[in-house]
């Protein structure tokens, strides 16, 4: 295929998937799995969970996992054409529906709907969590560090950063192999 | 005060860079506490409307808030600051990993580690989102949850089809509860 085909293709892919986030990137990431690693092949999971890594360690916002799976697929103009696929027609609609919302926001359907929509958000959270475990936790000693990780994370406070250090030390000393 | 286009981009680019882990808390921190652009209550009713537009949900509150106070240049000003150089600077941590770090076998362990780590959180959020959420209504909230989580999770439905049936559903089911 050649390269403008498949960034056109991309914006195809990135584009509608923007507008389907509800609540965060995480929604969408059971999606940009089964579109590019399942489908598509343009991506292996090492690569996609490394990209989810990278983003959520890195300073700054998740949804800009998207930059780093363009730039995997297709380089520099690749992580472009992700990033703004994505978040451009995103930005569109909110500053325009934001202008509409004002007229109609004290209604008291709102939070009812916002109320609906919250079990499909965390179904949709438990998928990616599912897509990203299998894709990334294939040894006993994976499988464990997943366990423990989970089990402080529901039950402290800890600052996540601390586990994200944990488990890079661990993989870096080859214990999860 | 009111923030100039400029000055949105600046402000969106330093919280853009400062959220591990997360925008959200920053933005509460940066917006209302540190730059004294809005308060607490406007934050909270920029919030809850960028949380039903698709995308970001802090992008969202950039675009609402600087079109609200500078029209187009300002909605742009924060979308840019908050997106641009952080994509620059993704973009460069991720070419260094893909163009030599991954061909190292610590480097490729410590990300491999990391992806787990990010995996458990993943099952953090949605259990202790859904908790509070089953406890109130577990009738309506635990099927819906287990089917989009069933049907995406374990068939690999594409998800605006499971959006599409599931969402309909739900919002009856809330609408018709209260």
């Amino acid at each position: 295929m050649n390269d403008l085909a498949r960034l056109a293709e991309m914006a195809g892919i990135f584009g509608p998937i923007g507008l389907i986030t509800i609540g965060g990137v995480q929604t969408v990431l059971p999606e940009l799995h089964r579109q590019l690693v399942v489908q598509r092949g343009w991506l292996t999971d090492a690569d996609f969970t490394a990209a989810f890594a990278i983003a959520q360690a890195a300073p700054v916002p998740n949804i800009l996992m998207v930059t780093l799976l363009g730039l995997r697929i297709a380089g520099a103009a690749g992580a472009l054409v992700a990033t703004v696929a994505t978040v451009l027609p995103t930005c569109l609609l909110c500053y325009w529906g934001g202008r509409l919302w004002h007229s109609a926001r004290d209604t008291s359907w709102r939070p009812r709907v916002e109320a609906g929509l919250a079990p499909v958000t965390i179904g949709l959270i438990g998928a990616a969590a599912l897509v990203v475990s299998r894709a990334s936790a294939a040894t006993p000693a994976s499988l464990a560090l997943l366990a423990v990780a989970a089990a402080i994370l529901i039950r402290t406070r800890l600052h996540p950063l601390w586990l994200f250090a944990a488990g890079a030390l661990l993989g870096g000393a080859g214990v999860l192999g | 005060m009111t923030p100039t286009p400029r000055e949105l981009f600046v402000g969106f680019l330093v919280l853009s860079l400062k959220s591990i882990g997360g925008a959200l808390p920053w933005a509460r921190r940066e917006l209302v506490d540190r730059r004294r652009w809005m308060t607490n209550t406007e934050f909270v009713d920029l919030l809850s409307l960028g949380q039903i537009f698709p995308g970001g949900n802090i992008l969202n509150v950039g675009v609402l808030f600087g079109g609200r106070v500078r029209g187009a240049p300002g909605a742009a000003g924060a979308a840019l600051g908050f997106i641009a150089v952080p994509a620059l600077v993704i973009g460069g941590i991720g070419a260094l990993y893909w163009g030599f770090g991954s061909d190292l076998t610590p480097l490729r362990g410590a990300t491999l580690g990391m992806a787990v780590v990010a995996a458990a959180l993943l099952i953090a959020t949605a259990v202790r989102l859904a908790l509070p959420v089953v406890r109130r209504r577990p009738a309506h909230a635990l099927p819906i949850a287990l089917g989009a989580l069933a049907a995406v999770g374990l068939v690999g439905l594409p998800m605006p089809l499971v959006l599409a049936v599931l969402a309909p559903i739900s919002v009856s089911l809330a609408l018709r509860d209260s």
